[in-house]
């Protein structure tokens, strides 16, 4: 009995099923990531994990589709509201249930967007122009005035924050709702383990286009080693953010294949900020000489070919991006003729990175090394400082800092996210600074809010392009390199698709098994 | 003479167990200044990602009593924990001792598993060396004894999770489904669920993670084994057990094995300690989600309840296990007097 039972075992052990039959035969899209989500409340977070589930099972009133364009999602569709009041009026899909089996209506919207901007959502401030007070029910319409016009309203409203979960859920849940949060998406809720996996499965009541797939698993696998391997083991069926060098290892692989965010596409920058609150960073002609003093393209080889040289801080792929500006370039001569001009004589500086890799820099001493022998080129000596990013951020939003080295990532699609972050005075509070240069401006501060109320694309492009000018001309960051995200799957997962915002819409995906290399 | 002997035992638990809460309060301290240490701002921004607003770090600072003079801070952390409230993680607001409470078992799991294997590998290994002493046997088992100490877990860990991936079916993804969870330990909840199709499974996942973190336990064990072995095999009562006539397996487990095992047993109530404290690298290679991974996760995450709560859990388990290999120690050699 005892020897069947070691013999079952070993059998077991040895003989064990395919990993990747197992995840087909269930239909289940086995995805690996580096981190656990901190909480499924959208009103909660701002981390990418977070969203990166919560965009599954959550919608939107609208929806950025996979081209950049707003479509209609729980609203059918929406319009000014006129009278000379600012705003806009939405129709609510009908028919729509939430997982809880509870309706959407038009009380369920008002309830959510009122909770928003009760909250203390790290993006409240998109929805600062939201009146509390005229947010209205009028049969199935929800109306939403804003204080002036507001560019940007429905593309915030497109956002993750803004999304529509089920009201008898948040009041029924109280405190546990971020670790369950019902909505309407084409995923439900199944399961967190904390620290290791969250399941999704199928809506199969789902108002539009059902899932490809009747499951999702999302896995925590720290070390981007081991999350390759695991990939290539058929333990997982999709990972992101794969190393640049394991590339290789993808592309010889008969059953694996990966996409990279083509350039032009990009939606992540890395910067370098001068931190204008102290001399000499104060003197625009001396930030200039800094600025032509950097070969981007260096730069961007180190990122083992998913950069590209940036010219100016908003991204290719986020709209708003010109094709008609021209970056700072890279020219020594004019570098050490601008710091001569400037008349400052100090010659050592610091330049503070974060130790650990980040979405936009895998590598920062190496990129901090680079700029050091740049700058050296140009007569300044600059002594690297590295710091874990619990103390690195405190340390450049408490602007103790010469040079720093910082990126950015969008969260919904626009310029003004970028351009807000860099250069508005108003995110430039010591101690909470986004804009880590301490950048105040009055001319540009006039720029920024000029584009935010410009309904009007082409005019607005005009100002953002004035922007970019003014930026260029000022300098106080220089933007290094727009770098690229990438993903790795099995070959058997079909509509693998990049989304513009970078959150992951799963919903297309679907497992093809007839495509399967043989063993 | 037994009951003054048995009276000495008792007393000696008490006072070891009355030595714990003091061995707990001053971990307790350690951690919580080594907490303190840290800005509240710091430790706020663990809890932030993007967009950070100065209204929202004063918030975590407040809620979290960050704010309050130190003696306030920590009475009130050793007030809670006494009563079995570690505190939550900032980050995912997850409470330490529910997240103690899931990740304990599996570490435990993985610890024991190891230990087995590192006792099972490691004395075969010893005892052979032992007899063989000089031997080619003698001299691979010492080659694997300092390639086991020497060579880094988390090298190893990453060598055959490699190996695995490109040449063995094995999954290494999670712990495997047990079906009820009833003890947290994988393998006996399926076993005594009567599913052994899951408890294969299980097995399949813990056994690399398992022999990687087995490897420098082992190396030690058969060194130990074959020392205390080569000192026992050379006693007068081996030499009178061999001119009886007595079978050589009998001599050898019997008479040398039991005299040679207080040693063994020592390093393994070490190691056993050792691992419970969590295999940070190991764990983390291999995404278990055991204790280990949680402090060294949250300590870089500079997210501090959990580290503060981990370390306790750890130190407590360190102190036990000691304290129960003393007791067995008695248990096996009544030459040994505790007191």
């Amino acid at each position: 009995m005892r020897t069947r039972l070691l013999i079952t075992l070993l059998a077991l052990t040895t003989f064990g099923c395919s990993q990747r039959s197992d995840w087909t035969d269930k239909d289940t899209l086995v995805y690996g990531r580096g981190s656990d989500s901190r909480s499924l409340d959208p009103i909660a977070v701002s981390d990418g994990e977070s969203i990166k589930v919560q965009s599954n099972m959550l919608e939107r009133l609208a929806r950025v589709d996979f081209d950049g364009a707003i479509q209609p999602c729980l609203a059918t569709e929406w319009e000014p509201l006129g009278d000379g009041r600012h705003g806009l009026r939405f129709r609510i899909r009908e028919g729509v249930t939430f997982h809880d089996n509870t309706p959407l209506d038009a009380q369920a919207v008002a309830f959510n967007l009122r909770r928003l901007l009760r909250s203390q959502s790290p993006y409240i401030d998109f929805y600062s122009t939201i009146l509390p007070d005229k947010i209205q029910v009028v049969s199935n319409q929800v109306e939403i005035e804003t204080s002036r016009p507001d560019a940007n309203l429905l593309r915030h409203l497109a956002m993750f924050p803004a999304a529509i979960v089920s009201p008898q859920a948040v009041k029924t849940l109280g405190q546990d709702f971020g670790d369950r949060a019902i909505g309407t998406g084409p995923f439900r809720f199944e399961s967190w383990e904390k620290d290791q996996r969250i399941v999704l499965s199928r809506n199969e009541s789902y108002w539009g286009e059902k899932a490809g797939v009747s499951r999702i698993e999302f896995w925590r696998i720290q070390d981007n080693n081991s999350r390759i391997k695991k990939l290539v083991n058929g333990d997982l069926s999709y990972i992101d953010n794969p190393n640049p060098q394991d590339i290789e290892t993808i592309e010889n692989h008969p059953e694996l294949d990966y996409q990279m965010r083509k350039p032009g596409q990009e939606i992540s920058l890395l910067y370098m900020a001068m931190n204008t609150s102290r001399p000499p960073f104060d003197n625009a002609l001396f930030r200039r000489a800094i600025a032509h003093a950097i070969d981007k393209k260096k730069i961007a080889r180190l990122f083992q070919g998913i950069a590209s040289v940036a010219d100016q801080a908003v991204p290719p792929g986020i709209y708003g991006h010109s094709d008609n500006v021209q970056g700072i370039e890279y020219d020594q001569k004019k570098a050490k003729q601008l710091l001569e001009k400037s008349g400052i004589k100090q010659r050592s500086f610091t330049l503070a990175h974060m130790s650990n890799s980040r979405p936009y820099i895998r590598q920062p001493h190496e990129v901090a090394r680079a700029l050091r022998e740049a700058l050296r080129r140009i007569g300044l000596e600059i002594k690297i400082e590295k710091h874990e990013w619990g103390t690195y951020l405190p340390l450049v939003q408490g602007a103790r800092h010469d040079l720093c080295l910082l990126g950015w990532t969008t969260d919904n699609g626009d310029a003004d996210n970028f351009l807000t972050t860099f250069y508005s005075s108003s995110s430039a509070k010591v101690g909470s600074a986004n804009n880590v240069s301490f950048y105040k401006n009055p001319r540009m501060d006039d720029l920024l809010n000029q584009q935010r109320n410009e309904i009007d694309p082409k005019k607005r492009q005009q100002i953002l392009d004035s922007i970019y000018r003014y930026a260029a001309e000022q300098s106080p960051i220089v933007p290094l390199v727009y770098v690229s995200d990438m993903i790795a799957y099995h070959r058997t997962l079909k509509n693998v698709r990049f989304h513009p915002l970078g959150e992951k819409v799963l919903a297309p995906i679907r497992i093809d098994s007839s495509s399967e290399t043989p063993n | 003479m037994v009951d003054a002997q048995a009276a000495s035992g008792t007393s000696y638990i008490l006072r070891r167990l009355l030595l714990l809460p003091v061995i707990l309060g001053v971990v307790a301290l350690s951690t919580f200044l080594i907490s303190y240490s840290i800005p509240p701002r710091v430790r706020a921004v663990a809890a932030l990602e993007k967009h950070i607003s100065e209204a929202r770090i004063q918030s975590i600072i407040r809620e979290n009593g960050w704010d309050q003079p130190f003696l306030d801070q920590f009475l009130t952390y050793l007030h809670r924990a006494l009563q079995g409230d570690l505190g939550r993680s900032v980050v995912n607001r997850e409470p330490v001792a529910s997240a103690i409470r899931r990740k304990f078992p599996a570490t435990a799991e993985l610890a024991l598993v190891s230990l087995f294997i590192a006792l099972l590998i490691g004395m075969c290994l010893g005892i052979a060396s032992a007899t063989r002493r000089n031997s080619w046997i003698d001299y691979s088992s010492a080659l694997l004894a300092l390639g086991g100490l020497s060579i880094p877990v988390f090298w190893l860990a990453l060598i055959a999770q490699g190996l695995i991936s490109e040449y063995v079916n094995i999954p290494l993804l999670g712990r495997g489904d047990p079906g009820t969870v009833r003890t947290g330990l994988y393998l006996l909840d399926s076993l005594l669920a009567g599913d052994l199709a899951a408890f294969g499974d299980c097995f399949q996942r813990l056994l690399v993670p398992a022999t990687v973190l087995a490897t420098v336990p082992m190396a030690i064990v058969t060194r130990i084994t074959r020392a205390s072995m080569l000192d026992v095999l050379g006693a007068d009562y081996i030499r009178t057990a061999r001119s009886k006539g007595l079978p050589r397996a009998a001599i050898l487990l019997r008479h040398a094995l039991k005299n040679a095992a207080l040693p063994i047993l020592t390093i393994a109530g070490l190691q056993l300690g050792y691992l419970l404290g969590g295999a940070v690298l190991t764990e983390t290679i291999f995404d278990w989600n055991g204790l280990g991974s949680y402090v060294a996760q949250a300590l870089l995450a500079n997210d501090f309840a959990p580290v503060q709560g981990g370390v306790l859990v750890m130190a407590t388990t360190f102190v036990l296990v000691n304290l129960s290999v003393d007791l067995l120690y008695a248990r096996l050699d009544p030459r040994v007097k505790l007191g």
